[in-house]
């Protein structure tokens, strides 16, 4: 237990790298490997800068130190994990965090559609720093001042929208749709504190232009290449249904959509921020690879790539935010060896996976029991075993109970066991390779267990 | 030929016996779990009485009350309802345990039934389990919780519906969801399926016009508040969840409509009240 927070040393490095090359020598001998050369290219980046890393301290998530063993029968239509899909989101809105005198003197607002959604939420809530909808007055993109309200389709005040989850004192409007797309100015009748500071959003439902984010990966290992990729679209290619302010329209020539400009941010946990540089690819891309070797924060929860964009197509500025989430870890210990299977008791299946724990933790193997014939593959049981192991090599078994029983009727069959998974369940961590790695780590047939 | 008849007749009247006697002593228990949000009279400030005890129907039932304002795994939360699920099984000798979930409760519960080894006292409460019916789970995030992180502000939040605190808000953000479903939970499309049945009902829409009496069931500043939070979602939803995160884990059961008396939708606020006879509903099917 005293050694969760461990902290680095040239000796346990040094025998996390002899590790790491045990574990890739065992993966590349085994029968069935699949996208080896991408996780092992990987996998030595990773162990060479987490070497790198500055001291940290680690999560301690779940120290339990019981042993607890499951296992289950599948059905043949159960499906195991499909391989990982690149994490992505989209978006149509962006955010600002304005003061008081922002709102004093006009705040413009960028709009690329009809009806976008405005929600104004004093930064701390309360009724005192709230902005109702009729202490606004709007310039609409034509250049004409109006009473708030008469530029406004839905609105709601604080009072209004108790029921809901935004703070206190927020209030939110749609701009009326006569008025269409462009960049609007609100200004408040009611002189607001200059330092009162408000998160201003916008949201444009009926815009075309979407922005997405995706990364390569959903969990990165400190050291890792971490690589994301920002794309500014219209799903509308003759932007039919933007019906433009007359302002915009004369204004508005025939130019390309283009992304101008991208700032990125990675935020740990914890609320640190790291800015970062995304690069232009193209004239509607924006790129980002890095090797990321942040600090690993002790803080629960994931990590997240931030981007705040600007764009332009004909008249209209765009303006699109995203944030995406990811898993972010250090390697805490890797799978050394498995032993042969055996039967138990007369009825249950039982092997050992052997794991090199460099951060003593708790840790779960779990494996699925699959029969083979005709190529085909149909999982049979799933077992997992969690337990607290201290630094060095130790054992996990993992018993499928009765499973005799369940594949007695399979005479002839190939049994195989993949899909091994080790989980570091203190830092919550799903350990390297093994998460998407299919390999054959006992072949038996079930004759020889009969 | 006689004896050997005798012999058949006798081996059927005591396999009658048998089963009998065990579906007599089967014992069926039913536990309702809240969503985000701290509780400790979920029963009165969660759900209510009325729809607590025509859904249970004289039957053995528990009400959870626990700190569903911290992430799912939490001691406080998980671990708070693996201890109140333990103590229902064992005081009561439940060996048939029905689950009623409703939003954020669905994961929580979905984290004990994804992780059995994470806490000693999980497989017991899976191996009795025999169905979750997960009302309006919040299985894929919600952007609502998205925007009301947007811009950090979350700190000062005070919102019914998604509780005090912000870890469990945090959660339940659509990316987080995501990275959490293809990692830790399972249930979702391309996951493993669960170890039980779990199945979801689905809210879809939100009523909120002042002169329809509909609109008032469970409370008509709620439907106001959720008709505005629809903005936010898409065209199928209860006002805080999309109908595909609530169908996003398990089986769909049922979208409101085609159950609902006078096919009337549930928002996110109705879908744990007794409106439109959700409960005789859901008890006829425990």
């Amino acid at each position: 237990m005293n050694s969760i927070n461990k902290k680095y040393s040239k000796k346990n490095l040094w025998l996390l790298f002899v590790s790491a090359s045990m574990f890739l020598n065992l993966s590349l001998t085994a029968t069935e490997v699949t996208s080896i050369t991408t996780t092992q290219s990987g996998y030595k980046q990773a162990m060479k800068a987490q070497a790198m890393l500055p001291q940290i301290e680690l999560a301690s998530i779940n120290t339990r130190q019981e042993m607890v063993q499951y296992s289950r029968a599948l059905k043949p239509e159960d499906t195991p994990n499909n391989p990982i899909k690149k994490p992505s989101t989209t978006s149509k809105q962006y955010v600002m965090r304005v003061t008081g005198a922002d709102l004093n003197k006009g705040l413009p607002i960028a709009t690329s559609s009809t009806e976008s959604l405005v929600r104004i939420s004093p930064v701390g809530g309360g009724k005192s720093s709230s902005i109702k909808v009729e202490e606004l007055n709007i310039t609409t993109p034509d250049g004409k001042e109006m009473r708030g309200l008469d530029a406004m389709g839905m609105n709601a005040n604080s009072k209004d929208l108790q029921a809901t989850p935004f703070p206190q004192g927020t209030s939110i409007f749609k701009f009326e749709k006569s008025l269409g797309a462009g960049t609007f100015s609100i200004k408040t009748t009611t002189k607001q504190a200059n330092q009162q500071q408000f998160i201003v959003s916008v949201l444009e439902k009926n815009s075309p232009y979407q922005l997405k984010l995706e990364t390569d990966k959903g969990h990165f290992y400190a050291g890792q290449i971490f690589s994301a990729k920002v794309n500014l679209a219209s799903l509308n290619n003759n932007n039919a249904n933007v019906p433009l302010s007359s302002n915009s329209l004369t204004s508005a020539g025939n130019q390309p959509l283009k992304l101008n400009q991208v700032k990125g941010k990675i935020v740990s946990p914890g609320g640190k921020v790291f800015e970062v540089k995304f690069t232009s690819v193209s004239q509607n891309d924006f790129r980002i690879t890095i090797p990321i070797n942040l600090p690993i924060s002790a803080n629960e929860g994931l990590w997240e790539v931030q981007v705040y964009t600007e764009g332009k197509h004909n008249n209209l500025t765009i303006k699109r935010d995203a944030r995406l989430a990811f898993a972010y870890n250090p390697v805490t210990a890797i799978v050394y060896n498995t032993l042969p299977p055996k039967v138990v008791a007369k009825k249950h299946i039982e092997t050992s996976v052997v794991v090199d724990v460099e951060y003593a933790g708790r840790y779960e193997a779990k494996a699925v029991l699959y029969s083979k014939r005709n190529g085909r593959l149909l999982p049979l049981m799933e077992a997992r075993t969690a337990m607290w192991l201290e630094t060095g090599n130790n054992h996990i078994p993992l018993l499928f109970k009765n499973a005799l029983q369940r594949i007695k009727s399979l005479k002839g069959n190939q049994l195989i066991l993949k899909d091994l998974v080790l989980t570091d369940q203190t830092r919550m961590s799903i350990l390297p390779q093994t998460q998407s790695l299919s390999t054959s780590l006992a072949q038996l047939t079930s004759n020889q267990i009969n | 030929m006689k004896l050997q008849s005798l012999k058949s007749s006798l081996m059927i009247i005591m396999l009658s016996l048998g089963l009998l006697s065990s579906s007599v002593w089967a014992v069926k228990g039913i536990a309702f779990v809240h969503g985000t949000g701290a509780n400790d009279d979920a029963l009165n400030d969660y759900w209510n009485p009325s729809v607590i005890s025509k859904i249970a129907d004289g039957r053995p039932h528990t009400v959870i009350n626990c700190e569903f304002t911290e992430y799912a795994w939490k001691d406080g939360a998980a671990g708070c309802l693996a201890g109140q699920l333990e103590s229902f099984i064992q005081s009561k000798n439940i060996d048939n345990l029905v689950i009623l979930t409703h939003s954020h409760g669905g994961n929580v519960m979905r984290w004990i039934l994804s992780n059995p080894t994470w806490d000693s006292r999980y497989p017991a409460i899976i191996n009795v389990t025999t169905k979750v019916t997960a009302i309006a789970a919040s299985s894929l995030g919600t952007p609502l919780a998205n925007a009301v992180i947007d811009g950090n502000v979350f700190e000062s939040i005070l919102g019914w519906i998604l509780g005090y605190k912000s870890d469990a808000v945090r959660m339940q953000q659509t990316s987080w969801m995501a990275n959490y479903n293809q990692n830790w939970l399972l249930g979702t499309a391309g996951r493993p399926s669960l170890p039980v049945y779990f199945q979801s009902v689905i809210g879809s829409d939100v009523d909120s016009s002042p002169f329809d009496g509909d609109s008032y069931c469970g409370g008509y500043p709620y439907q106001l508040g959720l008709e505005v939070t629809q903005n936010w979602l898409d065209d199928c939803s209860d006002g805080f969840l999309e109908c595909s995160s609530q169908a996003g884990a398990g089986v769909v059961w049922f979208y409101d409509k085609s159950k609902t008396k006078g096919r009337e939708p549930l928002s996110h606020h109705q879908s744990r009240r007794d409106c439109f006879n959700l409960s005789n509903i859901l008890k006829n099917n425990i």
